[in-house]
């Protein structure tokens, strides 16, 4: 397990250190611009990116209100349970 | 509290000296992991330009993940951690002496490295003695700093051999990057100063706010 | 639960539902168009992930502090939140990149620092998880160092020559896109309250369970 750890560690270092560092100074945008002021440009075909993205986003944080849900019901049906055995317990 | 911290590197110290086994299997893992990279980085027989300086602290942070799951263990064999913590000495002392221990043992294992990665990687790593060993020492310190804490911490965990990396590294990449950083700078044909006083200024800020930051919580997270 | 809970769920639940109109709505970025858009849902992520940070930080702080309960679950729940949101900065992100940089990811010191920010958050459930009685305080030693790591991730744009937009963009935009953004922090910033409160909740829950059974181990 330890070896295992090591060797993910390992590799993670390792790509972190050896991907090409851009060596030219790059070009830092300083505000957003809408296109209406500017001259009319061509639709860009990112329409597959945005829609991932904001897919992504919305299966996520759905995934994670139905997993706490769950869990919710869960401790609340065993919380349930257990104050019923006590009651039963308590008159008999 | 000085007296305190001295005492506590002199009782590992000690025990260190009468077996050698931390030392000597701190260094042999080390340099293995040097030669692994060696083998593995190399192309038509020579080693991959600039990778020395990420060679060697890799090396560093590999070997002191090890040192410092094997000095906690041990005391966590002879159950000596209890008893330091009974010892009406402040704790911070405590962790400022394993400290010391971990960061001695760390450079004796870099005095070996250093020269060794130079030779294997043909980085030019010896050319400015005085910088690399500043950019090694706070380096190593930074990276000690936060190992001493989260190994005491995790004496008494339950996976404490996994945890240590999964908890160590992440905390620990700025000190890599800016470790690295400046190696490399320091190994260049053409020195720049300011480069490496950057980083090295750099590293200073993480030591500080690392062992700040490890003094306050290391009192509260060792105390039930 | 209390009772203002569910209308509030419904109400952000709502906000959602509107909020692709009002990003669509938006007018185009001038250099990078459509995919531009991604900002919306992208930018108020990552302030989600900074504040649930900062959040875990503070309550794991005054968890050391004081050893009250309340704080350790309000840590963990932050952390949760922290690991989920970063998530979905550290995808939508390189989406964004791969349009507008032309490469999905580059190792500049903003996007460094959030990758290890959200390892840590995500180490800190980890080691709650398996490291045994006793890691509620050291994972909130670890919560401590995360924090430290927040105010560099927010300025290191600033100081390191970067492709990724600097902090000025966000005080500069005019009103088209700044509606829609501020709708969009809003939706989110709700969000993670909800989702915070709620898993506090369930904390709570789980801790009078375990209450419930040690008591029972005890009569028995």
């Amino acid at each position: 397990m330890r070896i295992l750890i090591r060797t993910i560690a390992l590799v993670f270092v390792l790509t972190m250190q050896l991907s090409p560092l851009a060596a030219q100074q790059p070009r830092q945008q300083e505000e957003f611009t809408p296109i209406d002021q500017l001259p009319p440009q061509e639709q860009l075909p990112a329409a597959p990116l945005l829609v991932g993205a904001y897919a992504f986003v919305l299966l996520m944080l759905f995934g994670y209100v139905v997993m706490v849900s769950r869990r919710l019901s869960t401790i609340r049906s065993e919380v349930d349970r257990l104050d019923a055995d006590v009651k039963r317990i308590g008159k008999g | 509290m000085l007296r305190a911290i001295l005492l506590i590197v002199r009782k590992d110290l000690t025990v260190e000296v009468r077996s050698r086994e931390l030392a000597y299997t701190t260094l042999f893992f080390a340099v293995s992991c040097v030669l692994v990279f060696a083998f593995s980085l190399v192309q038509e027989g020579r080693a991959a330009e600039g990778v020395g300086a990420g060679v060697l602290w890799m090396a560093i942070m590999f070997a002191g993940n090890l040192a410092l799951g094997r000095t906690f263990e041990r005391e966590r064999q002879s159950e000596t951690l209890r008893a330091l913590m009974l010892v009406p000495a402040p704790r911070p002392a405590v962790y400022l002496g394993k400290l010391t221990g971990i960061v001695l043992l760390l450079l004796l294992t870099e005095a070996v490295l250093v020269p060794l990665v130079a030779l294997l990687f043909e980085a030019g790593l010896l050319s400015h003695p005085f910088w690399l060993t500043s950019v090694v020492v706070t380096g190593t310190l930074g990276f000690a700093a936060v190992g001493t804490l989260f190994a005491a911490m995790l004496v008494r965990a339950r996976s404490r051999d996994v945890l240590l990396p999964v908890l160590l590294y992440p905390i620990t990449v700025p000190v890599l990057i800016a470790g690295v950083r400046a190696t490399v700078a320091i190994a260049q044909p053409e020195f720049e100063v300011e480069v490496v006083r950057f980083w090295l200024m750099l590293l200073v800020a993480f030591d500080v706010v690392f062992i700040t930051l490890a003094l306050w919580t290391f009192e509260p997270v060792m105390t039930d | 639960m209390p009772k203002w809970f569910q209308s509030t769920t419904l109400l952000c639940g709502a906000l959602f539902a509107i909020s692709p109109f009002v990003i669509a709505n938006a007018p185009y970025e001038s250099t990078m168009g459509l995919v531009q858009k991604v900002f919306y849902y992208h930018m108020p992520s990552a302030w989600v992930f900074l504040t649930a940070s900062v959040i875990c930080g503070i309550a794991s702080a005054r968890f050391l502090a004081t050893g009250n309960p309340r704080h350790d679950r309000t840590a963990l729940a932050a952390a949760e939140m922290a690991v989920l949101f970063g998530l979905l900065t550290l995808v939508t992100g390189p989406l964004w990149a791969r349009k507008a940089w032309g490469t999905w990811w580059i190792w500049d010191a903003r996007i460094t620092s959030s990758l290890v920010g959200w390892m840590i958050a995500w180490a800190y459930l980890i080691l709650r998880k398996y490291g045994g009685p006793g890691s509620e305080k050291l994972s909130a030693g670890l919560a401590l160092f995360g924090m430290a790591n927040v105010p560099f991730i927010y300025v290191s744009v600033n100081y390191w020559r970067t492709i990724h937009p600097a902090t000025t963009v966000v005080p500069k935009l005019p009103f088209s896109m700044g509606f829609p953004l501020l709708f969009c922090l809003t939706c989110f910033f709700l969000l993670m309250f909800l989702l915070m409160k709620l898993r506090v909740h369930v904390a709570e829950q789980q801790a009078r369970l375990d209450a419930i059974y040690l008591s029972l181990d005890e009569q028995a």
